[in-house]
């Protein structure tokens, strides 16, 4: 979702508080967001998008730019969130589960879907972490290698080789799996 | 060139190229239009971006609100405001934790001031511990406060007393002697001085006459011995009346 040439009156409203800018600005960015954050912790995914839309809310009247700034902006946000949030769990170095969630599973469980979804997170977890990052930024996220690059803070050019390698290194990888399967 | 190498290389996939590669990632490639050995690629990724749509839809009316009443600067003013009203109270705790810490080790040690140490034992006393009073180590003397050598100090303090009350008895007996003894002038001065002393006094023994020679006689004889027995000087002179002049 793109807003064009309303995007800088839907800022422009947003600043003040207008619901109906806000939800916009939330259904175009949520979606990217949310599913960065959930592809690289699946558990904290949500409470991290929330907070990294508090970290919106508190720095909009202050942000200057066009949409593909406010995206970037958004992303550096979650990036920073995600690298934090990493940080407190080792030195936590506890998972605790609350009960309500050991009695029942889950009602939005879906094994086709996850068990797709699961196998290309596994394929993306077998690429070397920095690879992995940019290819999440650039298919979830929706941005393009320059805004990639300006978010992990490279080059440009070494972005796009970066990815050209990663889905090499995919096709070897689903290739391989997809042999595996032939022969059983 | 060989048919095995050939063969090895038909089952090879395509060098993916930059342009294609940014095409892949940005959706732009349907996964049937991808190139050969991509198919599975291209379809993985479509995969990873349609998923969780559902998700996002659920809290789409939720976040707006919840962002709406965050946005204010109130937000910021506030959560700052909370941490250092947070950080004042740990301040405080802190500096009230030393100072209990303080003084109850000095009430413990004794070496707080005398009314401060009267409270600090009252109070640490309610709760079990027991400290020393402020007279604790005064000793029999009520005056005396506290030192590293009690006993040293009260024996040295005694023998000054002691010494005190011998010197006040010694004036009594002077001033007695003083007021009735029967002497007079030199004699009472050197009895007063000589018990004063404790006998060390020479007082008034200079008054008595104890030269036997005057200098007239002593100038005759001098003359005498000078002149052979010859000499008149001084009995002629001072008998005739006359005065000598050179």
């Amino acid at each position: 979702m793109s807003f064009g040439q309303d995007f800088a009156s839907t800022l422009t409203a947003a600043r003040r508080g207008d619901r109906r800018a806000l939800t916009d600005l939330y259904r175009a960015f949520q979606p990217r967001i949310l599913r960065y954050l959930l592809t690289q912790e699946p558990k904290d995914g949500e409470d991290l998008a929330s907070e990294v839309w508090l970290d919106i809310a508190a720095g909009l009247t202050r942000f200057e730019g066009t949409e593909s700034d406010l995206l970037c902006w958004i992303f550096t946000i979650a990036r920073r969130r995600l690298i934090d949030h990493r940080r407190a769990r080792t030195r936590r170095r506890t998972d605790p589960v609350s009960v309500e969630t050991l009695a029942l599973p889950s009602q939005e469980f879906d094994p086709t879907s996850s068990l797709e979804y699961g196998e290309a997170l596994s394929c993306l977890g077998l690429l070397p972490p920095e690879w992995a990052e940019i290819v999440l930024l650039r298919v979830v996220g929706g941005l393009d290698s320059a805004e990639v690059a300006a978010i992990t803070g490279r080059k440009a050019g070494t972005v796009r080789v970066i990815q050209k390698r990663a889905l090499e290194q995919l096709a070897e990888l689903l290739s391989s799996d997809r042999e595996k399967a032939v022969t059983r | 060139m060989s048919l095995w190498r050939d063969f090895e290389c038909e089952m090879q996939r395509l060098p993916l190229d930059i342009d294609t590669a940014d095409r892949l990632l940005a959706g732009q490639v349907l996964p049937a239009d991808a190139p050969p050995g991509y198919e599975a690629v291209a379809s993985l990724l479509n995969g990873l971006r349609a998923h969780e749509e559902e998700r996002v839809r659920r809290h789409e009316n939720t976040v707006p609100e919840l962002m709406k009443g965050g946005r204010s600067p109130l937000l910021e003013t506030k959560s700052t405001s909370r941490r250092s009203t947070l950080h004042r109270f740990k301040l405080a705790g802190a500096a009230v934790t030393c100072a209990l810490a303080c003084t109850t080790g000095l009430a413990f040690a004794g070496s707080l001031p005398g009314a401060a140490q009267d409270v600090a034992s009252s109070m640490l006393s309610k709760v079990g511990v027991t400290v020393p009073g402020p007279n604790e180590k005064a000793g029999t003397h009520p005056n005396v406060r506290g030192s590293s050598s009690p006993d040293v100090a009260v024996s040295g303090r005694a023998e000054e007393n002691d010494e005190a009350a011998a010197e006040n008895g010694k004036g009594a007996e002077i001033s007695d002697l003083a007021t009735t003894t029967e002497l007079t002038g030199v004699e009472k001065g050197a009895a007063i001085s000589t018990l004063a002393s404790g006998g060390k006094s020479q007082a008034g023994q200079q008054g008595e006459a104890t030269a036997d020679h005057s200098a007239a006689t002593d100038g005759a004889a001098t003359a005498d011995e000078a002149s052979g027995g010859h000499s008149t000087a001084g009995a002629d002179n001072a008998a005739a009346g006359q005065t000598h002049r050179p």
